[in-house]
């Protein structure tokens, strides 16, 4: 269970405070799949700085389970922080090395056996469908494959929650397509539970089966795809939906 | 005149590795130290990052001429005499690791700080980062770079060889110059440009070898 309690945030820049999340929560259980969609501004990014710890809140907690990770320090938020595994916008392989080092990547920040690593990455490249890529490098790859990487990489310290930050924005729709079925199949297979931080309402569409409205900060609406997208409550809901129905 | 000349190029090619070596191996870790401590660095330290970065302009700004001269006490403390090879390889080194520091902060520093930001939030530590990603990022920018500083070291050394330092620029000096052997300053320009090109040659190879961008 992953779960947001009351989180805030705030910058302030030339006197003035601007409330880029304000408490916001919700309790996320087990292997679903939940989109956050809303436009730029709507404080997705500063959501995601503080769900991937690159930001401490003002105020609230993360909990996975019972523990309070903005509580852990050191080892223990170490450990905890494994249970997270991040998808990319961009991507970021590292350049010089082959496809299954960039897997592996995870794995070597922490001791792990040969083996073990060669395993895991295995694994991982079997789940997004790209076992022939192994020894490889990034620049040989489309940018769909490059994302498959990235989601090898995120699944391969397997872990409980993948967050995924508009991980089909850079793609063409067609790969965007592919990503989403990668994802699908990915969650078929482990149960991980998926968040999609994103302003594509058509990726929560296909990806999705719980979405969470964000606006000014704030979740307006957070429920089944099938009913917020059918029935939407909240006026700026139906804003995003008809300006995307537009498209 | 052979034996002269080849011994010239023998001694040339000893400042210039052996300087280069020691270079990188002082330059090196306040490169990192800097690219550490900068602003918006993993490490962020402004007072180390100004202290050493102000430190290494005031070396830097020092025309290398003087500072042969100025460190002949230095050099005849570390080697024994404030001449030969030897001598000049320690004034190379103190003229260089500045310049080698700088060039790892900017290597260090083209590698994509958004890969940077992801490898942090995938828990790297600032010494995993360096290590296994901005050091493995940049190697090609590195290896081009001890390249470069080859290449500067071959015009310090014949600068180090106007002060009695040996080498090529030695040779050039003592008899092209002060002899009027024309030949002999014909013949050590035209091996100083073979060794710049070979010098490229091998450091271009070897960088493009490892690139995989």
């Amino acid at each position: 269970m992953f779960k947001l309690e009351n989180l805030s945030k705030s910058f302030t820049q030339d006197k003035a405070t601007l409330t880029a999340v304000s408490n916001v929560s919700a309790t996320i259980q087990k292997g679903e799949k939940v989109g956050i969609i809303g436009l730029s501004g709507a404080g997705k990014s500063t959501l995601l700085r503080l769900l991937s710890m690159q930001d401490k809140p003002d105020q609230g907690s993360i909990f996975i389970d019972d523990v309070d990770l903005l509580t852990l320090k050191g080892k223990d938020l170490h450990r905890m922080r494994k249970r997270l595994g991040f998808v990319f916008q961009g991507v970021h392989l590292l350049l010089q090395k082959k496809v299954k080092d960039n897997i592996a990547f995870p794995l070597t920040l922490d001791k792990y056996s040969n083996e073990d690593i060669h395993e895991k990455v295995n694994h991982v490249l079997n789940l997004v469908g790209l076992s022939d890529k192994i020894n490889t490098y990034p620049n040989t790859l489309s940018g769909g494959q490059k994302q498959r990487v990235g989601i090898a990489r995120a699944l391969v310290t397997q872990p409980e929650v993948l967050l995924c930050d508009e991980p089909t924005s850079a793609l063409d729709p067609l790969t965007t397509q592919s990503i989403i079925q990668c994802l699908n199949d990915v969650h078929k297979h482990t149960q991980v539970t998926l968040i999609v931080i994103t302003h594509d309402m058509h990726v929560v569409e296909k990806l999705c089966d719980r979405v969470i409205v964000m606006h000014e900060g704030t979740f307006i609406e957070d429920g089944l795809v099938s009913e917020v997208f059918k029935n939407p409550s909240h006026p700026h809901t139906r804003l995003i939906l008809s300006a995307s129905e537009g498209l | 005149m052979s034996t002269l000349l080849l011994q010239a190029t023998f001694d040339t090619l000893k400042m210039i590795s052996l300087g280069t070596f020691f270079a990188f191996l002082c330059g090196a870790p306040i490169g990192v130290i800097l690219y550490l401590t900068q602003e918006q660095g993993l490490l962020s330290k402004s007072l180390i990052y100004h202290s050493l970065s102000t430190f290494i302009n005031t070396l830097r700004s020092i025309p290398f001429m003087i500072l042969i001269i100025a460190l002949f006490p230095l050099t005849r403390l570390i080697v024994g005499r404030s001449y030969g090879v030897n001598a000049s390889i320690v004034a190379l080194v103190i003229g260089a690791f500045p310049f080698v520091a700088r060039l790892i902060e900017s290597s260090f520093n083209s590698v994509d700080p958004l890969l940077i930001k992801a490898s942090q939030t995938m828990g790297a530590t600032p010494l995993q980062i360096i290590l296994k990603v901005t050091f493995v990022e940049s190697l090609p920018s590195i290896i081009q770079n001890i390249a470069l500083t080859m290449i500067t070291l071959v015009g310090y050394s014949a600068m180090a060889g106007a002060v009695g330092g040996g080498g090529l620029g030695d040779v050039a000096i003592r008899y092209g110059l002060h002899r009027y052997q024309t030949d002999v300053m014909i013949l050590t320009i035209i091996i100083l440009i073979a060794i710049v090109q070979i010098i490229q040659w091998i450091f271009n190879y070897l960088s493009h070898a490892m690139d995989h961008r």
